[in-house]
């Protein structure tokens, strides 16, 4: 499980498919993700999970899904109060074709 | 010189769709046929284009052209067995998203029926609202088209060049043609892979077919080349059942099986044919896009994936080159200024109908290659 | 701030290079413009430093390096250079027109010079398993250490190269338990190694941090060097991690999280996509934009500083940086040899260990081309090595034209995480060498943009801070 240092704290709270998930400001949503145990966000065409690898912005496998249906790299979106961001692995969004 | 309808020696320059389709009829036909090409089978204009097999909005000129070509397009399973599986057929729709393209639009509409084309069909806002549920403005009516659609480009040349082969013809890449003369009735094409000669020259050499027809000492061609730009973006929720075009703007718009959009429509890079060269300019499509953006906002969340072009050979009037050269035993068929693909099984018809000394079935009147001639 | 239209430079990226260049062009009077796609100033190497600097305690194991980055960033932010963080550039043209987009917008600046100073990205390392959630590059974990004071326990790191074991000394002076470290580099050392060691010698505290790093995993992991043939299992995350060790042993160790690295190539998605000359460099294993010695690329006007040029460290990026901000600044006026040979010598003291490194590390063929018929090559478009070898076998002589029989390189990752490895299958199968092979021919935009930000181009260039 990932984890933050011994002594970090978290202070804001985003919404990861509705559910309240606290954060620190400033981190990436890719690290909310995996300190969740959020490791797989979205399927390739042929039904592969994947999620997080490089953390820089260049491998592509950590897209998810902002409120205004853009898809976008979860390493590249600062976590902030209140931010929403959907997982176009779960159900009941559907978009596994959504990339 | 006539030609009999025994196996006279052909060569084809040029290894896009209409040299392809060209060597395909002419082998099926018994011609012993060599096409010859500079880089690959479809490496230019005709494999990178948007695929669009479309009659909807062709200059009436090319009209007739362009059903013919539907015809083999409708049988092409026929022709060139599985590659066919590519084409997909779906309507096409021209609409008018001001009063300047309505107006564009029922002109046309009123000139095609005049001369007894069916094909394109006016309709008002409703059933274009009907037929795109996804459409968020409202239309000032459009053209439409049932039975066009659209092919993945390079796969359809290779069915053209694959059954070329099949019936004898044969296929040379890599090879390109340093000159073409005459001499003693037979043309002597000159290649980096050794010397071919032939009775009859098929010119199908794209955007370099004003340079080979340079070199054969053949007419001037004012043809200049440019560089189409095509985007495709990731994958999206399909919303669009159909190819898009708007009536007095650049756009051509369409979705894929897999959801990703595909955008073109014509906005020109710079190209330089003679080194291969065609560039990309993103910031030129920004009014399209803007354009498509609000026909279907959704759009505006795709992400452009990838931007490319391809190296096309426009002429003045846009109408391609398709005949009788001025010397003896040269043929033409290129300058099809971004909408050839389509064209290209009608074409290739066409050309070995007059390489043969058969008359084809529809009249090249407006495609002469003398029409530029002082 | 508004964005001006015109800049005397416009620095893309401000890791240490661009940092650098952008205070001395600035000293110099220039109006200079700096864009990057994170939110803060540092790059990779002092990601987030400005940030972490309040907290320099709780994250001392970071090491003294990062922090010595403090003093660039500080120096930079109170240069006069305007600085634009989450601005993605996806096009510059050959006229320096600089294209970016920055929340949902496009805009475009030209500018008299560029320099490019995009730094580095990992090389791709192609292993059984390497998609599964939980598997993750080591830069990413580091990545995870500096921006979000991250981690995971009992994770297995495979690999290696200077960022390897800089990582898990981090890691472990974080306090994270490290599940093992599964050590890739060939044990033997060959003459070539011996000699490239006597000029390393002249960075002798580089290599002595080096041995201290090992020295402290060895002793606080399980460790295991020399090793092949390593592989993750796992059905829809990683499991666990098997490997043959240097006995000939086959081991599996059980774990969730697997770090890989294999070294860093420079990232050349934007130089090649606008053009510039490269070279492939068998050295490094990796393709380099031509420069002059003071970065200059093939394009006039047009600079390449720092990790993009070729894989050199923070201090040789620095003054890389530095000397192509002062060609800029004195463009007109040619350079004397005298000038020109003192840049070679002073640039050699923070580049001598880099041959010897290279050779250390340089990963053998088994990390770059995967034994496996199953193994994912392109990432993207989820295509196996044998999809990619019976697409090469009909007849392929460069990674363009393989794009017509399978879509590998064409997804959104643009050949980030597979063009080495293509290019080097295509060169075994075809029995040429690498550089004969060529690379994917890059084009913008280089990183996706939404139509709608493509749309907005036309909008006024107005762009508030």
């Amino acid at each position: 499980m990932f984890r933050h240092i011994n002594g970090h704290k978290t202070d804001i709270t985003i919404f990861i498919d509705e559910k309240p998930t606290n954060a620190s400001s400033g981190e990436t949503v890719a690290a909310v993700l995996l300190r969740e145990n959020i490791y797989a966000v979205h399927t390739t065409p042929n039904g592969e999970p994947r999620g997080p690898y490089c953390m820089m912005g260049v491998c592509f496998d950590c897209m998810v899904t902002l409120e205004d249906g853009q898809n976008e790299q979860a390493c590249q979106i600062e976590a902030t109060e209140g931010l929403k961001i959907y997982l176009p692995i779960s159900d009941r969004y559907k978009v596994g074709e959504c990339f | 010189m006539t030609m009999s309808s025994q196996s006279n020696k052909v060569v084809v320059i040029g290894g896009g769709i209409q040299g392809c389709a060209t060597a395909f009829f002419l082998a099926k036909r018994g011609q012993n046929v060599t096409l010859i090409e500079k880089d690959r089978i479809g490496r230019h204009a005709s494999g990178v284009n948007a695929g669009g097999v479309r009659r909807l909005g062709r200059d009436i000129l090319e009209i007739p052209l362009s059903l013919a070509a539907m015809d083999i397009w409708q049988n092409l399973y026929q022709e060139i067995g599985e590659y066919a599986e590519d084409f997909h057929p779906c309507f096409y729709l021209k609409v008018a998203v001001d009063e300047a393209g309505r107006e564009l639009g029922l002109m046309r509409a009123a000139n095609l029926r005049e001369a007894g084309f069916k094909h394109e069909v006016w309709v008002e806002d409703d059933v274009i609202q009907t037929r795109l549920p996804h459409l968020s403005t409202p239309t000032h009516g459009g053209l439409i088209v049932e039975g066009d659609g659209w092919a993945t480009p390079w796969r359809i040349v290779q069915g053209f060049a694959n059954a070329a082969k099949k019936n004898g013809a044969k296929i040379i890449e890599g090879c390109y043609v340093n000159s073409l003369t005459q001499s003693q009735g037979l043309w002597q094409i000159q290649t980096p892979k050794g010397l071919y000669e032939a009775e009859t020259v098929v010119n199908c050499a794209g955007a370099w077919a004003a340079d080979i027809a340079r070199s054969a000492d053949d007419y001037i061609f004012p043809l200049e080349s440019f560089a189409p730009m095509l985007v495709v973006t990731d994958r999206r929720p399909k919303i669009l059942p159909a190819v898009m075009g708007v009536l007095s703007h650049t756009l051509s718009l369409k979705q894929l099986e897999t959801g990703q959009f595909v955008i073109g429509g014509g906005v020109r890079a710079k190209a330089n044919h003679s080194i291969n060269q065609s560039d990309v300019n993103l910031p030129k499509l920004s009014s399209s896009i803007r354009l498509a953006a609000k026909l279907f906002p959704e759009i505006a969340n795709a992400h452009v994936i990838r931007c490319w072009s391809g190296i096309e050979g426009y002429m003045p009037d846009e109408l391609p080159i398709i005949g009788r050269g001025r010397q003896n035993g040269l043929f033409h068929g290129f300058g099809f200024s971004a909408h050839g693909f389509q064209l290209g099984p009608g074409v290739g018809e066409a050309l070995a109908d007059l390489v043969m000394g058969q008359q084809p079935r529809i009249s090249l009147e407006a495609f002469r290659p003398d029409r530029f001639v002082n | 701030m508004l964005l001006n239209n015109h800049y005397d430079l416009a620095v893309i990226g401000a890791g240490p290079a661009g940092m650098a260049a952008a205070i001395e062009a600035s000293r110099n009077n220039m109006k200079v413009l700096v864009l990057d796609d994170q939110p803060a100033a540092g790059g990779q190497v002092y990601r987030q430093i400005d940030r972490n600097y309040h907290k320099n305690e709780e994250l001392f194991f970071l090491g003294e390096d990062y922090w010595l980055g403090k003093k660039l960033v500080d120096d930079f932010k109170h240069s006069s250079a305007e600085f634009f963080p989450e601005s993605r550039v996806w096009q510059i043209t050959l006229d320096k027109h600089v294209f970016f987009s920055r929340k949902g917008r496009a805009y475009q600046v030209q500018a008299n010079f560029i320099l490019i100073s995009t730094g580095a990205t990992e090389r791709p390392m192609p292993i059984p398993g390497w998609t599964l959630p939980g598997v993750m590059s080591v830069g990413g974990a580091q990545t995870l250490l500096k921006s979000n004071n991250s981690g995971a326990d009992g994770a297995v790191f495979a690999g290696s190269g200077p960022l390897f074991y800089l990582t898990i000394w981090q890691y472990l002076n974080a306090g994270f338990k490290v599940g093992a470290v599964i050590d890739t580099a060939p044990g033997r050392l060959s003459w070539s190694h011996y000699l490239w060691a006597l000029p390393a010698l002249l960075q002798l505290n580089l290599l002595l941090k080096g041995l201290r790093w090992k020295s402290h995993i060895r002793k606080n992991t399980k460790y295991f060097s020399e090793v092949r043939s390593v592989s993750i299992s796992g059905q829809s995350a990683a499991k666990s991690v098997s490997f043959i060790d240097k006995y000939g042993e086959k081991k599996k160790l059980n774990t969730s999280h697997v770090f890989l690295h294999q070294g860093v190539v420079p990232n050349v998605n934007l130089t090649m996509a606008t053009g510039l000359k490269h070279y492939w460099c068998p050295r490094q294993l990796c393709w380099h934009p031509e420069t002059n010695i003071y970065g200059e690329s093939s394009l006039e006007g047009i600079f390449v500083a720092g990790d993009g040029s070729g894989i050199a460290g923070a201090s040789a990026a620095i003054l890389a940086g530095k000397t192509a901000a002062k060609q800029i600044v004195q463009y007109s006026r040619k350079p004397s040899i005298f000038i020109t040979w003192l840049s070679k010598l002073k640039r050699y003291k923070h580049v001598a260990a880099r041959p010897f490194l290279d050779n250390l590390f340089r990963p053998p063929k088994e990390w770059r081309v995967p034994l496996e018929d199953e193994t994912i090559v392109c990432r993207c478009e989820a295509l196996k090595k044998t999809d990619i070898s019976s697409a090469i076998s009909l007849g392929v002589t460069g990674p363009n034209q393989l794009k017509s029989f399978c879509r590998a390189g064409m997804g959104r990752c643009q050949g980030r995480m597979c063009g080495l490895t293509i290019q080097q299958m295509i060169a075994d199968n075809n029995n040429l060498p690498e550089k004969d092979i060529g690379y994917f021919r890059l084009r913008p935009p280089i990183r996706p943009l939404t139509l709608g930000e493509l749309a907005s181009l036309a909008d006024d260039n107005v762009l508030a801070k």
